[in-house]
């Protein structure tokens, strides 16, 4: 058993659980929140939005554009999507096509996965 | 060479009911899919020749342990294939983790021809498969595995996202997690979503609101309606009976959400077929 951090994400798993069966870590996908910037509207990842951004809010039962630096508790931020990552990893087994890399839970060392992405760094062995 | 009938008569009263008269081009080839490491498959068996002599054979089978069918042939010979019988060995899987299919082909690689299926089902240390004997079974139509699972656990400003495995299907039954909002001033609403690769088709949202700088711990199961909240955690009500076919996700969506807010790694409890 390994604790590994997908290098894609930063998310740490241990490659076998508990229970003894192997686990395959499959990156989550992004929050993008919109935003005006600069007078631009455009969607951005949430962990690059800004204190000066603007964005539209649910607020005493209207939508308002709010600065971040300036949002309320019962303000609810409207417009969020999500979107897979470009480097997403995917470690489930892929019946077709998929990209093949260096496992010790495969045969002969070895398991053809759906997406490799930026791999995978051992935190713990 | 093909029994005289002379020889045939001889070797009748030997020869169980369900015997089936094999050739050097037939082969059993044995097909597994599995989740557990380190599993290995024997299969043993008896055939009478056509001198009437019994002999027994055996072989061994290795499992991959990510669901994935593994294969292999065992060359039969000539004569009456009597009876055989398959357990797991190497490892001791709950039943419904390995599932196994003994076939009669004839010829090897890609051009083989299955004509008989003689062992399909689930398997265990303790419970074999035997033909004559054991009745066909699916991987769908038994009690799965119940199984705890440990999920990813995210970085900062990330959400919980768990796939349901390559080759399995999964009842979702519960999950639990700890969330930890950052200092910024917003109240998150952490809704457990399930969607099928790429569509949300059913969402938990909770009746709470999490406000800034608090840890709340929450959980989703199907208890019909969600709870108040108590102290520092929160219970949402997710669909009954929700069946999940490998590819499938249950993720959180949480409105609101900031930077620095950290999911802890989710525990959950599903119960899993193979599926192949």
């Amino acid at each position: 058993m390994a604790r590994k951090r997908c290098n894609s994400c930063q998310g740490e798993y241990d490659d076998v659980g508990a229970d003894g069966l192997l686990y395959f870590h499959s990156c989550p996908p992004v929050t993008r929140v919109r935003v005006t910037r600069d007078g631009q509207a455009q969607t951005v990842d949430v962990a690059d939005v800004r204190p000066t951004d603007s964005v539209r809010v649910q607020r005493a039962g209207r939508a308002v554009d709010v600065v971040v630096s300036e949002l309320q508790p019962d303000d609810v931020r409207l417009g969020d999507g999500t979107g897979e990552r470009p480097d997403r990893r995917d470690e489930n087994a892929a019946l077709l096509g998929g990209e093949e890399e260096a496992d010790a839970r495969g045969r002969e060392g070895r398991r053809r996965i759906k997406a490799i992405g930026r791999g995978a760094t051992v935190v713990r062995s | 060479m093909p029994p005289t009938a002379d020889e045939l008569l001889r070797l009748l009263p030997q020869l169980t009911p369900h015997g089936v008269y094999v050739t050097g081009d037939d082969f059993l080839l044995i097909t597994s899919i599995n989740t557990v490491a380190s599993v290995r498959l024997a299969l043993g068996g008896r055939m009478v020749g056509a001198t009437g002599r019994p002999h027994h054979f055996a072989d061994s089978h290795v499992a991959t342990a990510d669901r994935v069918a593994a294969t292999s042939v065992m060359r039969l010979g000539e004569g009456w294939l009597q009876e055989i019988t398959l357990g797991v060995t190497g490892a001791t899987p709950q039943f419904g983790q390995t599932f196994a299919r003994v076939d009669l082909v004839r010829g090897d690689g890609p051009g083989r021809t299955a004509h008989g299926t003689l062992i399909q089902g689930p398997l265990t240390a303790v419970q074999r498969r035997a033909w004559p004997g054991s009745p066909l079974e699916f991987t769908l139509g038994l009690p799965g595995a119940i199984r705890s699972l440990t999920g990813t656990d995210p970085a900062a400003g990330a959400e919980i996202s768990e796939t349901v495995p390559t080759g399995a299907r999964w009842r979702f039954i519960s999950l639990r997690v700890s969330f930890t909002t950052d200092a910024t001033v917003a109240n998150r609403t952490p809704a457990l979503a399930f969607d099928d690769g790429t569509n949300v088709f059913a969402q938990a949202a909770p009746n709470v609101n999490q406000a800034a700088g608090a840890t709340f711990v929450h959980h989703y199961l199907a208890v019909g309606v969600n709870h108040a909240q108590t102290s520092l955690s929160a219970q949402t009500s997710t669909p009954p009976n929700l069946i999940l076919p490998a590819g499938f996700r249950l993720r959180t969506i949480t409105g609101a959400l900031q930077v620095g807010d950290n999911f802890a790694a989710p525990q959950y409890l599903v119960e899993e077929w193979l599926e192949g």
